[in-house]
């Protein structure tokens, strides 16, 4: 689905992704993990359009940078760490999910998909509230509405439930989840390893700006590559979960 | 919520109409209801109402018309393109590049005096180019804009100085440009401006989905399919060659771009769609206002545009800042 060929990227003289290839798997949910300045968020902005690189990013067979912005926008969406906090309602929020497809006005088709983010994300009551009345969850919440109204085929979010409380960040990785069951792919920057493990498919980790491992979950824990780059334990609980502590 | 904002605007039509009426019928010569409706309507033929009426007060009212809508869309985009409340366009260098123009054009011997608004309409957009040029270099995000803009200008700035030092005349006529008066406008020199602001304001319109875009940041506006360097360069042209064809009619009039954005903001709130037309009729209604103050306070005389304006401007606007108009998205 997204394929990465050797992409380098710097700001200014300072590189801080090297040569760096992969491979993220069409209806997965993947997870980027590393260090702080690793080069996570550099990779998504890279295969976001937002910064410059060298290389070859592949979405289907073709090169992301040449496919037109609208176009690309249907196929790939981008949700930033720092999300602003305009005067917009949560409602004109998510409307701008449908910005790809409108020519001259939304149809009811674009409507009703607007609706049922707005519900999926459990935000029908807050609709005509500005993001500036809503708490910080609250607004996540409606960014990720408007990214579900969106409707790309692949979703990619750097660090989306960091400032969240731990009710908001389950819902909001449910809600992801439940996207890639339906067919999306899911590609998020995350720092909260016991969540990645917990919701990812597959797992890559970046250290330094380079690839250090990419993989399925099972075999990332298996291979202790998270433990060793990122220096923490593992432990597992009597429910099968794996805390990093 | 959609009937307030239709009363909203409704509000601001009748506003206008009714400063447009009074802006024709008040000032130093004062005419009762029954010989201003009769010379307006043309009822009484040629007669010296009618002459003041028509070759006086309605070009100057119908230049005060446009730069005010010019300069307010001019302001709406600026502000958008920088994602910053006190941008105004004087930030992309239409006051210093206008002003630069004026000062050397004052200073050439033998430069027709007509071709001033000329002069000062290229001299504003070839600053915007220059601005862009230089923005564009260092990746055109919205602070290299602004940064571009506060350099660039502070360049013209010294010229203007530079030039008024050599030349003392120079500078008289230079002042009265500066402060931006509606005095001595005529009908035949506001049609191409006219076009500008008119065609500026649609542009801005049809274009206002994607400015929304803008205030999500340029991650979002990217992901949602705009391309934010071009819609960026795009705004920057068009609110030049409106806030330089106002320019143009009015000299360096301070205070709508920045102020308009804000109360049409706080009337109709941030949605460009509504805010871009709002800002245009506030704008227009905030000039023929002070227009029509410095008429009648100071009858017989006149008191310049630009004056009243930053007089009751300023304060006007340091109140809509305590009470937190400048968080506004």
């Amino acid at each position: 689905m997204l394929k990465i060929e050797k992409i380098s990227a710097a700001y200014g003289k300072k590189q801080v992704i090297f040569d760096l290839s992969a491979e993220l798997g069409k209806g997965r949910f993947t997870a980027i993990l590393g260090r702080n300045g690793s080069g996570k968020s550099s990779l998504l902005s890279c295969i976001g359009g937002i910064k410059d690189y060298s290389g070859k990013i592949l979405l289907g067979k073709r090169e992301i940078s040449a496919i037109p912005s609208r176009e690309r926008a249907k196929m790939l969406s981008y949700l930033p760490q720092n999300l602003p906090i305009t005067q917009f309602t949560v409602l004109e929020t998510v409307t701008f999910g449908r910005e790809p497809y409108v020519s001259f006005k939304l149809t009811e088709a674009d409507r009703e998909i607007i609706e049922r983010s707005i519900e999926k994300c459990g935000i029908s009551h807050l609709k005509n509230k500005k993001l500036t009345e809503i708490s910080g969850g609250e607004r996540q919440m409606a960014y990720l509405a408007m990214t579900l109204a969106q409707d790309a085929d692949v979703i990619m979010l750097d660090e989306p439930t960091t400032y969240m409380d731990a009710p908001h960040a389950r819902k909001f990785l449910d809600i992801l989840k439940k996207s890639v069951d339906e067919g999306k792919s899911v590609v998020a920057v995350m720092h909260d390893l016991t969540q990645a493990v917990k919701y990812a498919d597959d797992i890559i980790l970046i250290d330094g700006g380079r690839l250090v491992f990419e993989g399925t979950k099972e075999k990332c824990l298996e291979e202790k590559a998270i433990e060793t780059v990122m220096e923490v334990e593992s432990h597992t609980l009597e429910d099968g979960t794996v805390v990093f502590i | 919520m959609k009937t307030k904002r239709i009363l909203i605007f409704c509000s601001l039509g009748a506003v206008l109409f009714s400063l447009f009426l009074l802006s024709m019928r008040l000032g130093s010569v004062f005419f009762d209801t029954k010989s201003f409706f009769s010379a307006l309507l043309g009822l009484d033929g040629y007669s010296t109402e009618s002459v003041i009426i028509y070759t006086l007060r309605l070009p100057r009212t119908v230049a005060g018309l446009l730069a005010g809508a010019g300069l307010g869309v001019s302001g709406v985009l600026l502000q958008s393109v920088t994602d910053n409340k006190m941008a105004s366009p004087g930030l992309i260098g239409v006051n210093s590049g206008a002003g630069f123009a004026v000062i050397l054009a004052l200073s050439l011997p033998f430069f027709p005096i007509k071709l001033i608004p000329l002069a000062a309409f290229l001299g504003a957009f070839l600053a915007t180019l220059a601005i862009i040029a230089i923005a564009g270099r260092m990746g055109m995000t919205k602070n290299t804009v602004v940064l571009s803009g506060i350099a660039f200008s502070a360049i013209l700035s010294a010229g203007i100085s530079l030039l008024s030092l050599l030349d003392a005349d120079v500078l008289v006529s230079y002042n009265a440009f500066s402060v931006g008066s509606l005095a001595g406008a005529e009908l035949d020199g506001l049609l191409l401006p006219a076009i500008l602001i008119i065609s500026a304001i649609a542009a801005a319109i049809a274009a206002a989905r994607r400015i929304n875009l803008l205030a999500l940041g340029a991650p979002i506006a990217t992901s949602l399919g705009v391309n934010v360097k071009a819609l960026r360069v795009a705004c920057m042209l068009v609110a030049s060659a409106s806030a330089g064809a106002a320019v143009s009619v009015v000299g360096l009039l301070g205070f709508v771009g920045l102020m308009s954005p804000h109360i049409a903001r706080a009337l109709v709130g941030a949605d460009a769609r509504r805010l871009i037309p709002a800002a245009a009729i506030v704008g227009a209604d905030l000039v023929l206002a002070a227009d029509l103050c410095g008429r009648v306070i100071f009858a017989p005389g006149e008191m310049p545009v630009g004056v009243l304006m930053a007089l009751l401007g300023a304060p006007f606007f340091l109140g809509i800042l305590l009470k937190g108009g400048h968080r506004d998205a």
